[in-house]
């Protein structure tokens, strides 16, 4: 146990499993239907009390209540004040680079991301729980992004979209080194932002411009989607459910968009031509990731799949009813689509129950 | 960590070193354009909210369009061209008259500008002879609409004058060599690159070209010319004054602006 052998998550879920076992125990005896003899007990409690303290002292991990509620606490603060330091920086430097020379403005860019970026890896190996190597790696990266679009300002360099692809690699690279989902976020962001503009640009737009055609991000979706498939993401808690969820929230707000607004399509069919086909592959699409979901015990994916097939369902539901139905039979009708949603899924729910029981 | 410390340099480094030398690169080699622009093309920022804060300079570049050959002057900027299906095509948009898919995409485009050459003088005349018309209509029929009419006109007249700016647009392209070897031998052309839209308007079946912005529209004043401007303040768009400063810049093969010099304009 000196060394790290598993990911923080891991030694969590241990944690988790030896309270929850405990728990078990006591009803088991009060119900007088097991009895461990004390020196057995006893046994059991000494080993498992070694092994909390190691994990504690190795991954830092949550071992009462009050400490979980604590850590979660830290994780608002410290993303709070990573946000903070990051604008703090922009600010800072926005105030006084018109008193310095424009070698010295190239030289204070240069090296604010690079020490930072070196910080956030010696506190990353240094810490337990890696809060402030967090903090410093989301400060490195707005530094980063800082120094480009100042360079950008300083030199009269015409924008360009390859920002976006170093962006997105140094955002993947701090997110690893120092375990962050909120940088992987950032990555996902940026690296699909990139492609997109890219596939707008191939298809005769300026690539500032390529939200204008929300097709533009199918292709960055799928790989983001397929990209944890590829790569083993155990050591890094959360980091799959994040790529999933993104990938999907990028699939389904363009097919939303283009349900309702089909003139800003590639596709050169009619505007209603093009609505009801994003109609119909949104409602195809989000059943089937539900299925997925539920298939793959992937939560995450059924639930992503679930707000947007109600969205689907709800924005159809206003373009057929609102303007003649009276309010309150849309309403209603509302509230029998979501009842007839709730007894689908408590089916489904039943299904998968037995199913569990009876493995 | 070994490891992602050199990828991690290695994207630091090379990205500051791929930008410098592209600016370096943008530099080397003789100017594409070198103009001496003044406050009239060059606006200094505005000093309000967030931008209070910034303690850095960008002038911001101001350019016009003609009034069209047989039209009246008209004293506002119009960023709408008139062009032809063909001329659209040729500038390497889609199709735009589907009555039904008019959404068509901003493309960058090469953009020819003449400063403080024939355009101008022409508007200037334009703007004679309008406030020549407000005159002889004042005087034939003196009541309070056509004396602010002529007052409008005259104020326009003496804009035209002193204060607008003396950089036109005159057309664009999809190449650059196109509008290079046209205007070649010219110094007083510019060229670069800015962002463009068409439309097509389908009551009267005609095409047109919006000119939404140059690619690079501010121009950064390093700390060395700093002091020259440091006591000026944005100039109010209806105030007829001269200019207070003239700015030398040069644009180099990317096609990207730089000063060069910058002098205070004596009255």
């Amino acid at each position: 146990m000196e060394e790290k052998q598993f990911s923080q998550a891991d030694a969590q879920y241990r944690v988790d499993q030896i309270h929850a076992f405990q728990q078990e125990m006591v009803e088991l005896e009060n119900d007088g239907v097991l009895a461990i003899p004390p020196d057995q007990t006893s046994k059991v409690q000494g080993y498992h009390s070694q092994l909390l303290q190691k994990l504690s002292a190795t991954y830092d991990v949550d071992t009462s209540t009050q400490s979980k509620q604590l850590t979660l606490g830290m994780k608002i603060a410290s993303l709070f004040g990573a946000l903070a330091m990051a604008i703090s920086i922009f600010f800072l430097f926005y105030q006084f680079w018109g008193y310095i020379s424009t070698p010295i403005q190239v030289g204070i860019l240069i090296t604010a991301p690079i020490s930072l970026f070196l910080l956030s890896l010696h506190l990353a190996q240094k810490e337990k729980s890696s809060y402030f190597s967090k903090i410093a790696a989301l400060v490195s990266l707005s530094c980063f992004v800082l120094n480009l679009s100042m360079l950008g300002q300083i030199f009269n360099i015409t924008p360009s979209p390859n920002a976006f692809a170093v962006w997105a690699a140094f955002a993947f690279l701090l997110a690893y080194a120092c375990n962050a989902r909120l940088l992987l976020f950032f990555g996902i962001v940026s690296v699909s932002s990139f492609i997109a503009m890219k596939i707008g640009t191939w298809s005769g737009m300026y690539w500032i411009s390529f939200g204008e055609r929300p097709e533009n991000f199918f292709i960055p979706s799928l790989l983001v989607f397929i990209l944890p498939q590829l790569v083993n993401h155990k050591r890094f808690a959360g980091f799959e459910v994040t790529y999933r969820v993104m990938a999907m929230i990028m699939i389904f707000l363009p097919i939303l968009i283009l349900s309702n607004w089909g003139k800003i399509s590639y596709l050169s069919w009619y505007s209603n031509t093009i609505e009801g086909f994003y109609q119909l592959i949104g409602f195809v699409l989000s059943a089937s990731v539900i299925w997925l979901g539920i298939k793959r015990r992937w939560g995450e994916v059924t639930n992503t799949g679930n707000v947007f097939f109600i969205l689907f369902l709800y924005t159809k539901f206003f373009d057929w009813w609102w303007d003649w139905m009276p309010k309150y039979i849309f309403f209603f009708v509302l509230g029998l689509a979501a009842l007839l949603a709730l007894m689908v899924f408590k089916r489904i729910r039943l299904s998968n129950l037995s199913e569990g029981v009876a493995s | 960590m070994k490891k992602y410390l050199l990828i991690g340099l290695t994207i630091l480094i090379g990205t500051n070193l791929a930008a410098l030398g592209g600016v370096a690169y943008n530099r080397i080699g003789q100017a594409t354009a070198q103009l001496t622009l003044t406050e009239r093309e060059l606006s200094l920022p505005y000093n309000s909210g967030a931008q209070k804060e910034n303690s850095g300079i960008s002038l911001s570049i101001n350019w016009r369009t003609p009034t069209g050959k047989n039209d009246t002057y008209y004293p506002y900027n119009s960023r709408d061209i008139k062009l032809t299906k063909d001329e659209l095509l040729t500038l390497g948009f889609a199709q735009t008259d589907n009555k039904d898919n008019y959404w068509i995409e901003s493309r960058e485009l090469y953009w020819a500008f003449e400063f403080d050459g024939a355009l101008h003088k022409a508007e200037i005349k334009k703007a004679k002879v309008k406030y020549q018309a407000a005159l002889a209509t004042y005087e034939e029929q003196p009541n309070e609409t056509n004396s602010s009419k002529k007052t409008e006109s005259n104020e326009s007249l003496e804009k035209e004058i002193k204060s607008n700016s003396r950089l036109f647009f005159i057309e664009a392209s999809a190449e650059y060599e196109s509008l290079a070897n046209k205007f070649s031998g010219q110094q007083n052309i510019l060229i670069v690159k800015g962002l463009a839209k068409p439309y097509y308007n389908n009551n009267d079946k005609t095409f047109s070209l919006l000119l939404k912005h140059l690619s690079v529209r501010n121009i950064m004043v390093p700390l060395e010319f700093a002091e020259v401007m440091s006591n000026f303040k944005r100039v109010n768009r209806r105030d007829i004054t001269q200019p207070r400063y003239a700015v030398d810049i040069s644009w180099g093969s990317r096609l990207e602006p730089w000063i060069t010099n910058i002098n205070k304009i004596e009255e």
